[in-house]
C-alpha cells in the first residue's frame, strides 16, 4: 500500500527549457526517460527547488550545478560568484527588450504550497554597477513566493568557499524568514560518482544504527557476500576542499583480508550503490533524486537494486525518482514494481510541436512492455 | 549481455498469429504498398494482444496502430475489450460505441491514429479464414466440392467445432491448389481474389490509417 506522496502530480511553468509540463502520475518510485537534453534533468531540479521551498542554497547549487554562476572580482579585489538567474527562466533573453520574463511556477497540486519565482527589478544595486564583472547581467533580483511567504533574493556576490556555502552580509543572502514553509527532505544524486564528502556525510548520520546494515547489504550487490563492515577514516580538518587523498573516505574489511580496502578500489558500482544506499537513508519521509541510475551499474545487478530501492523507500517513507536511458534499467523495473504492492510508475518526456509533455506508463503498461519487449524510452 | 532493447517502428500492427501477419503481408505486397512501411507484430493470442494495446499507444514517435483481431463470437464484446484499453490509454480517442463496416480509424490527441478491424468484415462473428474465404473466387469449379467434403464428414467424427467450419472449408480448397499452400502464399499466387469486397475494403482501410 502506497501512502501519500510528497509528489503525486507535478506542474512546471517556465523553467528552464521548460514552457510549460504537467506530470500527473509519480509513483513511490518513478522511472524518467526521454532522449537526451529533452530536460529530464530539469525536472529534477524543479522537484530540488520546490522540495527547498526556493531555499537560496538550492537556487545557488542549481546554477552551481550548469556552472552558470559568473565570476570575478569585486570592488576591494576579492575573488566572489555572481549567481546568474536569468538562466533560470524560460526563453527570456534580456538583450531583446523583454523587461521580465515569465514567472516560474512549480506546484505539485492545486492550493499547495506553490513556488513562484519573478525577476523583479534591483533596488539595491541601483548605484552600484561596480560591483558587477558582466555588463550583460541584468540587475534583477529573484523575488521568490512560496504559498502566501515572500522574499527577495538580491543580485549580488557570493562567496563558494564552502560547501556549507558562506554568505557575505554584502549579498544579502538571507536566511529565509520564520515563517517559510518547511523544506521537503531531499537529496540528490548525480550521473557521476558521489562526492567523499556527501558520503562521509551521510555515513556520520547513521554510523552503529540499524541502517548501517542495510548499506552493507546493499553493498555486497555489486561485492560479494564477503565483505564484512565499513568505516569511514581520514582528516576532516581541511573541509570540503582539503586534499582527498587525506580526506574522509570509506575503507571496507573483507572477510577474506586482514587489511582494509579502500572503497574507491571496489569500482564504481560499489561507490554508486553506497551512494544510492546512503542517500535513502538519509530522506526519510522525503524524496530520492537519482539522475541516470544506471551508470556503473552491472545489468544483473539491476533486479535486486530496485528490489532493495522498493523495500527501502516503503520502509523510510521515501519517493524516488530515478532518470534511465538503460532497456535493462527499464525491464528490471517494471518486473520488481509488479512484485511489490508499491506502486511504480514510469515517465517519458516527450517533445510536442511546441512544448514538453508527459507520457504516464502505470504497472500494467510497464508490465506489458517489459514482457513482450515495447520501446517505452 | 547488455540488453540494448527494441527496436521501434512509427507504424505498426497488432495481429493475434502467424498467419494474420501472413496475410496481411502478402495481401499488402501483392496491392504494390510495401511502401507503407508498416510492423506487423504478432502478438500470439488476443489476450496479449489486448494487454500491450497501451504500451504499443505509447512508443515515442507513434504515428498510427492498427489493431486486427478475430471477432469471433461476440463483435460487440471484442470492441468493447478494445476500446476499453484505447480509453486506459488516456490518448483521447473517441471510440463509437459499435464498430463500422470498413473498419474504424480514430485519432487521438496529438494527432495518432488507431485503426481497429475486427475479422472478417466488422459486422459478422468469425475470424480470419471467413474473410479469406470470401476471397475465394466465386467462379471456382473446385470450391463446392471442397466444401461437399468437408459437409460429408459426420458430426461425431469432427474434430473441429462448428463454427469453425468456414475454416475448415478454406484449408480443404488450399489443399487443392496447384501446389498447396497457406492462406498467405494463396494471395501472393493470384488463387486468391484481391478485388473481393472484404479485401478492398480492408485494404481502404490500412490506406487510410497509414496515410
Amino acid at each position: 500500500m502506497t501512502s501519500r506522496l510528497q509528489f503525486p502530480a507535478l506542474s512546471i511553468k517556465g523553467f528552464r527549457g521548460i514552457r510549460s509540463l504537467e506530470i500527473s502520475d509519480f509513483g513511490r518510485v518513478t522511472l524518467l526517460t526521454g532522449k537526451n537534453s529533452i530536460g529530464k534533468t530539469t525536472v529534477l531540479e524543479a522537484i530540488r527547488l520546490f522540495a527547498s521551498r526556493g531555499d537560496n542554497r538550492s537556487i545557488i547549487s542549481l546554477l552551481e550545478d550548469r556552472e552558470e554562476l559568473l565570476s570575478g572580482t569585486d570592488e576591494d579585489g576579492n575573488m566572489v560568484s555572481y549567481p546568474n538567474f536569468v538562466s533560470l527562466f524560460h526563453n527570456y533573453n534580456p538583450g531583446n527588450g523583454q523587461d521580465v520574463p515569465s514567472p516560474i511556477e512549480i506546484a505539485v497540486a492545486e492550493g499547495s504550497n506553490r513556488l513562484t519565482l519573478n525577476l523583479i527589478d534591483s533596488k539595491e544595486h541601483e548605484d552600484k554597477e561596480t560591483a558587477f564583472i558582466d555588463d550583460d547581467l541584468p540587475l534583477k533580483d529573484l523575488h521568490v513566493t512560496v504559498g502566501k511567504s515572500r522574499r527577495t533574493l538580491p543580485v549580488g556576490p557570493i562567496d563558494l568557499r564552502f560547501q556549507g556555502r558562506f554568505y557575505p552580509n554584502r549579498g544579502g543572502l538571507a536566511r529565509s524568514p520564520d515563517n517559510w514553509p518547511d523544506p521537503i527532505a531531499i537529496q540528490s544524486l548525480g550521473p557521476g560518482l558521489p562526492n567523499n564528502y556527501e558520503v562521509t556525510k551521510f555515513w556520520d548520520n547513521i554510523a552503529l544504527t540499524d541502517a548501517e546494515d542495510f548499506v552493507v547489504n546493499a553493498l555486497r550487490l555489486v561485492v560479494g557476500e564477503k565483505l564484512e563492515r565499513l568505516a569511514v577514516i581520514g582528516d576532516a580538518s581541511g573541509g570540503y576542499r582539503s586534499l582527498r587523498r587525506w580526506g574522509r573516505r570509506f575503507v571496507a574489511k573483507f572477510s577474506a583480508s586482514s587489511d582494509p580496502i579502500p572503497l574507491k578500489r571496489l569500482g564504481d558500482g560499489a561507490q554508486r550503490l553506497l551512494g544510492i544506499a546512503l542517500a535513502l537513508e538519509n530522506c526519510r519521509n522525503g524524496i530520492l533524486l537519482i539522475d541516470e541510475i544506471e551508470n556503473g551499474i552491472h545489468y544483473s545487478v539491476m533486479p535486486k537494486l530496485w528490489e532493495m530501492i522498493f523495500k527501502s523507500a516503503r520502509e523510510g517513507n521515501v519517493q524516488v525518482i530515478a532518470a534511465t536511458h538503460s532497456w535493462d534499467c527499464v525491464a528490471s523495473f517494471a518486473f520488481k514494481s509488479n512484485e511489490t504492492d508499491e506502486v511504480g510508475a514510469l515517465v517519458r518526456l516527450e517533445s510536442g510541436e511546441d512544448d514538453l509533455f508527459a507520457v504516464h506508463y502505470d504497472e500494467d503498461d510497464l508490465k506489458a512492455a517489459a514482457e513482450q519487449r515495447i520501446e517505452v524510452r | 549481455m547488455i540488453d540494448m532493447g527494441p527496436t521501434t517502428n512509427t507504424r505498426a500492427l497488432l495481429v493475434e498469429g502467424l498467419d494474420d501477419r501472413k496475410v496481411v503481408e502478402n495481401l499488402l505486397d501483392k496491392c504494390n504498398l510495401c511502401h507503407l512501411d508498416i510492423k506487423v507484430e504478432v502478438k500470439g493470442g488476443f489476450d496479449q494482444l489486448r494487454k500491450s494495446i497501451s504500451s504499443e499507444l505509447k512508443v515515442s514517435g507513434r504515428e498510427a496502430l492498427g489493431i486486427l483481431v478475430d471477432a469471433n463470437d461476440d463483435l460487440c464484446a471484442r470492441w468493447q475489450s478494445i476500446t476499453d484499453q484505447l480509453d486506459r490509454a488516456g490518448a483521447g480517442f473517441h471510440a463509437p460505441p459499435k464498430p463500422s463496416y470498413g473498419g474504424a480509424v480514430l485519432t487521438g490527441s496529438r494527432g495518432i491514429r488507431v485503426g481497429v478491424w475486427l475479422m472478417p468484415d466488422n459486422r459478422s462473428s468469425g475470424e480470419l479464414e471467413d474473410f479469406v474465404f470470401k476471397m475465394i473466387p466465386q467462379s471456382d469449379p473446385i470450391l463446392p466440392q471442397s466444401m461437399k467434403y468437408i459437409d460429408g464428414i459426420d458430426a461425431g467424427d469432427r474434430k473441429f467445432n462448428n463454427n469453425k467450419i468456414t475454416g475448415a472449408y478454406v484449408h480443404a480448397w488450399l489443399a487443392t491448389l496447384e501446389s498447396p499452400r497457406q492462406m498467405g502464399t494463396a494471395i501472393l499466387s493470384g488463387d486468391l481474389n484481391i478485388n473481393a469486397e472484404e479485401a478492398v475494403l480492408f485494404v481502404d482501410w490500412i490506406k487510410e490509417l497509414y496515410k
